[in-house]
């Protein structure tokens, strides 16, 4: 697959939860992609998925842009050094649009957030996410699965042999967790308690963050929480209709973000940022301090690479701005 | 006895102008809110009520510790819960053992209000004091006009931040302006520092983005975030016709042929909603309509979390904006200082919107 003369991008998405590259090709193929997860370091996570990376590539292709995306884009876009760093939604459309260009309505459900994208002619017009509660979202059910000792893998599966879904509140964590309590202490089985969070879950994603939107097939179903089984059964429950997870449903973000490089690519002139793929053997350290100035304490946080200071943030006033 | 009020956007230098004019030559300036401003409000507040209402607290307790003795307390018309809050602030306050007088401007008690203002204009007599009030609302229209020019010009500026700087000048500009005659060369001054100090990009497309929703939200930069700043840092052109204009300008109210956004706003909301619910319900609802036809891309909403009017117009928003083809964007404002959850949603916007007036072509 991997051919000299083509050109290939680099797409990295970093999450709350999970750490995700993707390279394409100049036809939009993906060719390699890397899942791995954040745990709450994204410097280390990018430099051991852009490692992960370079091994199953098996040499170092040569990157003709780069991309960052995910909540982490900013810190991510300094240190593999983007050409581009765009936010997520924006990213997941793309990907989605590139998979099937009829789509209509995206829904992602990552590890903090959960979107709804609608999608008409090939145009995002509306987008929602979820507003001030991760309800719902894949830390959640990551959490609960540790709970009950269930592989976060075998939720789904567990929650499609059940056929009496136990009712769950599903509006706030704190409630659901609660009635899952009481329902495994009245003797529920827990497969009945996995099904009925995810239909709890469900619920709330569509009351909540689908609330007024005209949600109309092709439906695609991504993030890391697609990997639940039960929450496509669930969708297609509520919606009536077919879900379609995308094979790289994981990664989409990555690909969206890739496919925005080589957008970039096709514009700028001159070569890219992209730093190379030693970035795993680059000493990165992040350090933080409290700004006196004034009675906002602003944290500012200092990127430094080898010692050489490349990026500072954080201060509301900006007068400790450091980018580029 | 000093005097002082708590901090409301760019409302905060009116408001100075007013007391000046009434020659109290004893008031403390609030300072900007910051976290802890945020952190004073909720520590003392229910844990349900509205975010404005914890953070005018939290300026309030602020200007008392700063020496203030008799406080303006905010008073808003717009039959929301605020409307009631001052009355809880004075019990609050006194609980927490300060010593202070909160002077209550309700426009619908005629008698306090009189009384109340009486109590600040101790200095001047009624003539005074009523030519003070002009001079404000005078520069209200000033103040609102740097607000504005300043969300045109940082979206196109070269120099990222020059703007600003210029707004800060002019804002402190109008508050010391003294005299009538001077007062009135403010709008060619404001025009021409703007024009001669901020070099701007002449070939830049900027898209438009209204911003509407509840005042403080719309107002105050701390609660929300410095939004419209985020919005001139990614190239976007913003205004919000909520001001106090409407309110204290008498002179403007007195001209019956002065058309007004809200009015306007009002009756176009008239189809979602016939009758007042609070709040900027349909003001809300109508400025997606206004903005429209005035040939904007976009508008944004902003609502404080439990904030009961607004959520309301975020129920029928998304009709509105699905029968008018123009897209809206919601977002809740709290307590909470991370950005990138906010910073994410408007780039999004921006890019659905820089998509759509390009019919999806360029990115």
């Amino acid at each position: 697959m991997i051919n000299s003369k083509d050109k290939y991008f680099l797409g990295v998405d970093v999450g709350s939860i999970s750490t995700n590259l993707a390279v394409i090709n100049n036809s939009k193929e993906l060719i390699k992609s890397v899942y791995i997860r954040t745990e709450g370091k994204p410097v280390d996570s990018v430099q051991k998925g852009i490692k992960l990376m370079r091994d199953q590539l098996g040499e170092e292709l040569a990157i003709t842009g780069a991309g960052s995306t995910g909540s982490a884009r900013k810190l991510t876009g300094v240190i593999i050094g983007a050409d581009i760093v765009k936010n997520e939604i924006t990213a997941h459309a793309l990907a989605s649009l590139h998979y099937n260009p009829d789509v209509q309505t995206v829904i992602e459900i990552g590890g903090q957030d959960s979107k709804i994208i609608i999608i008409r002619n090939g145009i995002v017009v509306d987008f929602a996410m979820n507003t001030v509660c991760a309800a719902g979202t894949g830390s959640f059910l990551d959490m609960q699965a540790n709970r009950l000792e269930i592989p976060i893998e075998k939720f789904g599966e567990l929650a499609l042999q059940s056929d009496n879904a136990v009712s769950i509140a599903g509006r706030c964590t704190v409630f659901a967790e609660s009635d899952m309590i009481h329902k495994q202490q009245l003797g529920h089985p827990t497969k009945d308690i996995v099904k009925g969070l995810c239909e709890a879950l469900g619920r709330n994603y569509l009351n909540n963050v689908g609330k007024g939107k005209d949600i109309r097939t092709p439906i695609m179903f991504q993030g890391g929480v697609a990997a639940n089984i039960g929450m496509k059964e669930t969708f297609e429950k509520y919606l009536e209709q077919e879900i379609i997870i995308p094979e790289n449903y994981a990664v989409m973000g990555a690909i969206g973000s890739a496919i925005l490089a080589q957008e970039d690519a096709a514009k700028r002139p001159g070569k890219s940022n992209f730093q190379s793929w030693d970035i795993s053997e680059m000493d990165f350290q992040t350090s933080g301090f409290e700004c006196d100035g004034c009675s906002n304490i602003c944290e500012i946080v200092e990127i430094r690479r080898d010692d050489t200071l490349i990026a500072r943030w954080g201060s509301r006033c900006r007068k400790w701005d450091l980018i580029d | 006895m000093p005097l002082s009020f708590p901090y409301v956007g760019t409302f905060t230098y009116v408001f100075e102008s007013i007391a000046r004019g009434m020659k109290r030559d004893d008031i403390i300036v609030p300072d900007e809110p910051t976290y802890r401003t945020k952190q004073l409000g909720s520590q003392h507040s229910s844990e349900f009520v509205c975010t404005p209402f914890k953070m005018l607290l939290g300026s309030i307790i602020e200007v008392i510790e700063k020496g203030a003795y008799e406080i303006v307390a905010t008073v808003f018309v717009d039959y929301c819960r605020l409307g009631y809050y001052s009355p809880l602030y004075r019990i609050i306050l006194e609980d927490l053992g300060y010593d202070f007088d909160l002077i209550n401007l309700d426009w619908f008690n005629k008698v306090e209000f009189f009384t109340s203002f009486k109590k600040l204009a101790c200095n001047v007599n009624a003539v005074q004091a009523f030519q003070a009030f002009r001079v404000g609302w005078i520069k209200n229209r000033y103040i609102d006009k740097i607000d504005k020019t300043l969300y045109s010009y940082g979206a196109v500026e070269i120099e990222k931040g020059a703007s600003y700087k210029v707004a800060h000048k002019l804002y402190r500009q109008v508050v010391e302006t003294e005299g009538m005659k001077n007062i009135r060369m403010l709008p060619e001054i404001i025009r021409k520092t703007f024009d001669d100090e901020v070099e701007i990009d002449t070939e830049a497309r900027p898209l438009k983005v209204g911003v509407v929703g509840e005042l403080y939200a719309v107002v105050e930069p701390a609660i929300n975030l410095d939004i419209m700043r985020r919005l001139n840092d990614i190239g976007v052109i913003t205004e919000t016709p909520i001001t106090f204009t409407r309110w204290i300008d008498l002179g403007q109210r007195m001209n019956p042929f002065k058309k007004w956004h809200y009015k306007a706003c009002i009756k176009h909301a008239k189809p979602y909603v016939r009758y007042p619910l609070g709040g900027k319900t349909r003001e809300s609802l109508g400025a997606v309509i206004e903005y429209k036809e005035k040939g904007w891309d976009g508008v944004i909403h902003l609502y404080p979390f439990t904030c009961m009017p607004e959520i309301i117009s975020r129920s029928i928003l998304p009709q509105v904006s699905r029968e008018h083809d123009m897209p809206v964007l919601s977002l809740v404002l709290d307590e909470h200082t991370g950005e990138a959850g906010i910073q994410t949603r408007l780039e999004a916007f921006v890019d659905l919107l820089e998509r759509k007036r390009n019919d999806g072509n360029v990115f």
